[in-house]
């Protein structure tokens, strides 16, 4: 009798342990690579069309060189995305050499970029960075801390230290907002 | 046709939105995964991400789409220039297409293709999906841009597990009066982080506590980097001595490490950084702690329902055979 009840045990134990294992097996199968994907909720992450900046100024050619300071524009950037809070946005700022139709240019070195204050909406920290040499891009402002729709309108000023002894003319340059 | 202004709602007026519209099943939980294509492939792989083009203009819009290169320095991501030469990411990832027009308050749909080669080196790489506005001005054009970035990881094996350490915290004065706390973070996992971060101090002047306060601008770091991550405090703050706990996030990944700490009393000066112990970050776990716990209850009631019928009917057996051999005694007898 007491051989009749440990082979029931034994069996009993056995299905006890066949089913938890068959719990623990099913679930790790579900993870699936890369391939599949869910579709993102929420706003974007946008910027304003540029407005027409125009001409900086004229100066007069000097032997010391000179400053010429214009504006560029209002841009304005938001975020809608929904993001977590604390999320953020960099918006950097590049320029080309300014150049003239004849003769050397001013390399963009010697273009800065003033951020000139923040108009801000919304919970986010804003920090403005003014580039002095805007060869490689450079980040302007910089968003962090964002808590829902925010957005940042400034009115940034471009300077360029003209050399003495540059060619009178038109001197042409690009200068591109980049927000990522 | 009228404008969508659900499609717009956050956005300005007379502006051109990009936004990512396929994330990985793996990272829904990652909010860095709705803004960014972060991925890891293997050599070989093919992905196809979808994003939308959103445009508050009074007009139809043409706008180019292109892939930059970037890199990450200093803390941040950075662009290369329009005119800067390409990188891998730029050589495996095309736009479809390559221009297209936005309607006036309206959206529209591209996609993104990243073809990693089969001899790919393993490791990660950075670019940016880029959508440019017509340039604007005269003599001076201004171009603004709008971009997704790519933080694309390619290997033969498993996706490299993402890991950083707060490594000291420092105390600091600025010239203008402000109490800064700076924590120096390293990234000591296998791919490239953003990070977001808190402050608390507590055990403060008189048992105070203040915070919590944000660090801002967050850090960007590549695979090896360190950078600084900075709370700027108001100039009130007493100037302790406090225990300082720094919490650092970057999508789901968070750490937190505390370290007394005492603010300068003079402007434009800086304590020595003091190494930061971990301490353990106190946060709901989400799904997976109830999970698990289900799971093991379960288990367990599993485990005690099978002993319970089998002891039930070893019982009633017990008594059957009890009652058979009375019954054969019996008969004995």
């Amino acid at each position: 009798m007491s051989t009749h009840r440990s082979v029931r045990t034994r069996r009993s134990l056995t299905a006890s342990i066949a089913a938890v294992l068959a719990v623990g097996v099913v679930l790790p199968a579900a993870a699936n690579p890369t391939t599949a994907t869910v579709e993102v909720t929420g706003g974007s992450l946008s910027i304003s069309a540029p407005a027409d900046a125009g001409s900086l100024g004229a100066t007069a050619n000097t032997v010391q060189g000179t400053t010429i300071s214009g504006p560029l524009g209002q841009v304005q950037v938001d975020d809608a995305r929904s993001a977590a809070a604390g999320s953020g946005w960099v918006a950097s700022v590049i320029s080309t050499a300014f150049t003239p139709d004849v003769g050397p240019a001013i390399p963009a070195s010697a273009v800065g970029y003033t951020v000139n204050g923040i108009v801000k909406v919304g919970t986010a920290t804003y920090t403005a960075n003014d580039p002095a040499d805007l060869t490689g891009a450079s980040p302007a402002v910089t968003a962090s801390a964002i808590t829902g729709d925010n957005s940042a309108t400034w009115t940034p000023t471009i300077n360029v230290a003209v050399p003495g002894g540059m060619a009178a003319g038109v001197y042409y340059a690009t200068i591109t907002h980049s927000v990522l | 046709m009228a404008p969508e202004s659900s499609a717009a709602e956050g956005q300005a007026p007379d502006s051109l939105g990009i936004r990512l519209v396929d994330a990985p099943v793996e990272r829904r939980d990652d909010p860095r995964a709705s803004r960014s294509i972060i991925d890891h492939l293997q050599p070989g792989a093919e992905i196809e991400r979808r994003i939308e083009l959103i445009s508050t203009m009074d007009e139809s819009v043409d706008v180019p789409l292109y892939v930059g290169a970037a890199t990450i320095e200093d803390g941040a991501f950075v662009p290369a220039g329009r005119q800067e030469e390409g990188n891998l990411v730029t050589s495996w990832t095309s736009v479809a297409p390559p221009r297209v027009a936005v309607p006036a308050g309206g959206r529209a749909t591209a996609t993104v293709r990243i073809v990693v080669p089969r001899d790919a080196p393993n490791g990660e790489q950075y670019g940016v999906v880029w959508a440019e506005l017509p340039a604007g001005g005269g003599a001076v054009r201004v171009v603004n841009r709008v971009g997704i970035r790519v933080y694309l990881s390619v290997g033969t094996g498993e996706e490299p597990a993402s890991d950083f350490e707060i490594d000291s915290l420092q105390a600091s004065r600025r010239r203008s009066g402000d109490a800064v706390v700076s924590a120096r973070i390293t990234n000591t996992g296998g791919r490239a982080l953003d990070f977001r971060g808190e402050l608390v101090l507590m055990d403060g002047p008189g048992g105070t506590t203040a915070g919590p306060f944000t660090a801002e601008p967050g850090s960007t770091l590549g695979v090896g980097q360190s950078s600084d991550i900075s709370v700027v405090l108001d100039p009130e703050i007493p100037a302790g001595p406090w225990l300082a706990r720094m919490t650092a996030r970057s999508g789901t990944l968070e750490k937190a490490a505390e370290a007394t700490i005492a603010f300068p009393e003079a402007a434009g000066q800086a304590s020595d950084p003091v190494e930061a112990t971990d301490v353990p970050v106190y946060q709901d776990r989400g799904v997976l702690v109830p999970l698990a716990i289900g799971l093991l209850v379960l288990a367990l009631a599993l485990v005690f329902l099978v002993w319970f019928l089998a002891k039930r009917r070893r019982d009633e057996e017990d008594e059957e055979e009890a009652a058979t051999e009375t019954t054969t005694m019996g008969v004995a007898e």
